[in-house]
């Protein structure tokens, strides 16, 4: 995608990603994709932000909802959210997933999509998109589990009891380091290191996370 | 934007562009959009099948009149005759001429000769002279004739009078 960083706003990472990444890089190359086609974007986890909400009891309003995500956006990530585009798997009976990407980028995308006549399908985070690729009917089963989304620049990793999400994190770190940082996030939930972790992602980075976290044990579904 | 109703994350439909793909309900409707216009389509194509082969088929000649008999074309005629009479017009007239004490029995029309047989019953003698009188003086009616008079045959109204009237209907050559 030939977009001109200088007009982008500067960007605030929390936590700042082990890489540098750079919005030129943080989205597919839309310059040669065929005029007419529909293209699936997919957002580095770098520029994205991710987090679990729990409603209050009887909130079934999608406008109060979205209300409570932006609050609680703002308290995770000391900004304002009007900068932001918040989408989440919206519901009023139980904690849901929200992820968030800065309005500009989406801005940028579309007119550049628009300027070189593509149709944009979908737009997501990588983190969602290694989430939509595990078995999620089957993870919710489980009394506790783990679904975690593997990348070169980090791991990001959802807990879940009975199949409500219950911990979001986004882990900066080598893949040697993920058993740790997985041990820390289950602590700071208050729940105990499930048996395994299913985890989706690139096939070197997932290998290095096997090789490299021997006493978990993990299911691992490639992209 | 939607609400997810699971209790359970069973999915993640995490989506920031714009564009939503049709739901499953949109497409069966389009579908079936679809399916009306290919039904019409063909029915369409049926019909101008149909018709272009109707104005294409060639005519079948009609078949030759029947030959009628003199008797047939007499009864023929007296049929057409009678579908021709005026009856609502005629049965007004006589409604009209009755005076009271004067009753019609029966009228009975025979469309060739164009006559006209009345018959009926009258309080006395006096009253049916005075009808014929009336009816005399209708232009529908000419040449009438009383053809039978009799006392009734009811005991207790011995005054009574049955009669039978025949005249032409005015308005044509017999």
């Amino acid at each position: 995608m030939r977009c001109d960083v200088s007009r982008w706003p500067p960007i605030r990472l929390w936590p700042r990603p082990r890489t540098a990444v750079t919005l030129s890089s943080a989205v597919v190359s839309l310059a040669g994709v065929a005029r007419g086609s529909a293209v699936d974007v997919t957002v580095a986890d770098g520029l994205s932000r991710g987090w679990v909400t729990t409603p209050p009891a009887g909130l079934t309003d999608l406008l109060e909802l979205r209300a409570v995500a932006e609050a609680r956006f703002q308290a995770v990530f000391h900004t304002a959210p009007a900068e932001w585009r918040i989408e989440a798997d919206w519901s009023g009976e139980r904690a849901f997933v929200c992820s968030a990407l800065p309005v500009s980028l989406l801005a940028s995308l579309h007119a550049e999509a628009e300027a070189q006549g593509v149709v944009v399908r979908s737009i997501a985070p990588n983190w969602v998109r290694a989430l939509q690729r595990l078995p999620l009917r089957e993870i919710a089963g489980e009394p506790l589990a783990m679904a975690c989304a593997a990348s070169p620049e980090g791991m990001a990793a959802l807990f879940l009891r009975d199949g409500v999400p219950i911990d979001w994190r986004q882990h900066w770190c080598e893949p040697a380091e993920a058993a740790q940082h997985l041990r820390g996030q289950a602590l700071a939930a208050g729940c105990e290191l499930p048996g395994q972790a299913w985890v989706s992602g690139d096939r070197a980075t997932l290998s290095a996370l096997v090789q490299s976290n021997a006493t978990m044990r993990w299911k691992v579904v490639p992209s | 934007m939607k609400l997810n109703r699971t209790s359970r994350m069973t999915s993640l439909p995490l989506d920031f562009s714009d564009h939503r793909p049709l739901s499953a309900r949109w497409w069966r409707l389009a579908a079936l959009g679809v399916l009306l216009c290919v039904s019409a389509a063909v029915m369409h194509s049926r019909l101008s099948a149909t018709q272009a082969a109707y104005a294409t088929a060639a005519v079948p000649e009609a078949p030759p009149a029947p030959e009628l008999s003199d008797a047939q074309r007499a009864r023929l005629n007296e049929a057409l005759s009678h579908l021709g009479f005026d009856w609502p017009q005629a049965l007004s007239h006589l409604e009209m001429a009755l005076p009271a004490g004067v009753t019609l029995a029966s009228a009975e029309w025979r469309g060739p000769t164009r006559e006209l047989k009345l018959t009926g019953e009258a309080r006395g003698t006096t009253e049916m002279l005075n009808f014929i009188d009336t009816l005399k003086r209708d232009p529908l009616l000419q040449g009438l004739k009383l053809t039978r008079q009799e006392p009734a045959r009811d005991e207790a109204a011995a005054a009574r009078v049955q009669f039978a009237l025949e005249g032409r209907v005015a308005g044509g050559p017999p």
